[in-house]
């Protein structure tokens, strides 16, 4: 192999890995959100608005 | 399936799928961050906007106060634990989109709308929508929030805000770290910045006996207020009663906390006041200037007002707040 040939296939091997690493690193780093998307069902109970409101017990 | 970082607050929380955050509210589904609270408060009520406290924001006004579950914090004396500290699953809230909220808000003539209760920050997306929709309408929005908010969500928030009270809940990180499970430094810039954004700031400190009631402490939350907020800015001390995993500990002492309210007054703060404890003077306004009565109050009632277009009627000094 001539000494061309072996730095281009250097080249070319350290490329792959590099982007590799890459690849791999965006796959397993946390996605970052600082808004989070609205979920359109509620989790707990609902119940209906009042017509009147109350002041609360609630401090603040 | 993707780990997901919620960058809201300062915790930075790592949420794996089907997980949430330590707000408990916001939740990764699939690789995506969604709230569960939006639209969703299980607590709407009327209440006058001195019991938020805000004591130099249109006095004697009626605040429409909502909270959903769920708080960024884990105090260990929270006074609102049972929503605060709540799962939403395990909560019962009402469907009440952000154009819902400024109706009613519109149709019952409150002049302001206070996200308050438990942590409006972690419900951040519903306040900040509900807070422009109203600012269209021309009503006013409140935080009552602990300020641990990251610094570009809490400039998003606070364009759309107009008055805060934010918590200053000790002056050591010890405190912060031990009682709050936060940290101080994240509140601190929280105050400055909003302070520096223009908004009304006023501040509460809860007293609680011998975890954060020691003199030196009181005089350096004092001097840290007076340097980095200005000595006009309202300070509330607040009584603590026992309650969630402080039930030990007894109740402020009226006391201690006019002890407090000395200091600050000794610090050069202009407006100290005492919370959740009847005073004869720590819930009125006097005048900085010439020290005569402008506001009397006895709970969150207004008994007399006598400032002239924010002015002191005596001696013309400006007052800080928002007046009409």
């Amino acid at each position: 192999m001539t000494r061309r040939k072996f730095i281009q296939k250097l080249a070319s091997v350290s490329s792959a890995i590099f982007v590799g690493i890459w690849w791999l690193a965006k796959k397993v780093a946390p996605r970052k959100f600082m808004w989070a998307a609205r979920l359109k069902k509620y989790p707990g109970s609902v119940r209906t608005l009042p017509n009147t409101y109350n002041q609360s017990k609630w401090s603040g | 399936m993707m780990t997901v970082q919620c960058e809201l607050c300062p915790k930075m929380c790592l949420i794996e799928p089907g997980q949430s955050g330590e707000c408990r509210v916001r939740i990764n589904i699939d690789g995506v961050l969604r709230t569960v609270v939006y639209g969703y408060p299980c607590s709407i009520h009327d209440d006058p906007v001195e019991k938020k406290p805000l004591f130099h924001f249109l006095p004697a006004s009626r605040i429409l106060s909502i909270a959903t579950a769920g708080c960024n914090l884990h105090c260990l004396f929270c006074q609102n634990w049972e929503i605060s500290q709540a799962n939403p699953e395990d909560t019962l809230a009402y469907p009440c989109p952000p154009e819902k909220l400024v109706q009613i808000a519109k149709e019952n003539n409150f002049a302001s709308i206070a996200y308050t209760y438990t942590e409006p920050i972690i419900y951040y997306e519903y306040t900040y929508d509900c807070s422009r929709l109203a600012k269209q309408a021309n009503i006013r929005n409140v935080l009552v929030t602990a300020g641990y908010i990251n610094e570009e969500p809490w400039k998003k928030l606070l364009e759309v805000v107009d008055a805060a009270n934010i918590d200053l809940k000790g002056i050591t990180n010890e405190f912060y770290q031990k009682i709050c499970s936060a940290t101080l430094e994240p509140v601190q810039e929280a105050l400055v910045l909003a302070k520096a954004s223009g908004i009304h700031v006023e501040v509460t400190n809860l007293i609680i006996p011998t975890l954060n009631d020691k003199h030196e402490e009181i005089r350096q939350l004092c001097r840290w207020v007076k340097v980095n907020l200005g000595g006009e800015t309202p300070l509330h001390f607040s009584g603590f009663f026992p309650h969630y995993k402080m039930q030990h500990l007894p109740q402020t002492s009226l006391k201690t906390l006019e002890m407090a309210r000395n200091i600050a007054i000794e610090e050069g703060l202009d407006f100290v006041y005492i919370g959740n404890v009847q005073s004869e003077q720590g819930e009125n306004t006097y005048c900085p200037g010439c020290k005569k009565l402008l506001i009397e109050r006895v709970r969150y009632i207004i008994k007399q007002n006598r400032l002239k277009d924010g002015c002191c009627p005596d001696c013309g000094k400006e007052i800080y707040g928002v007046w009409k």
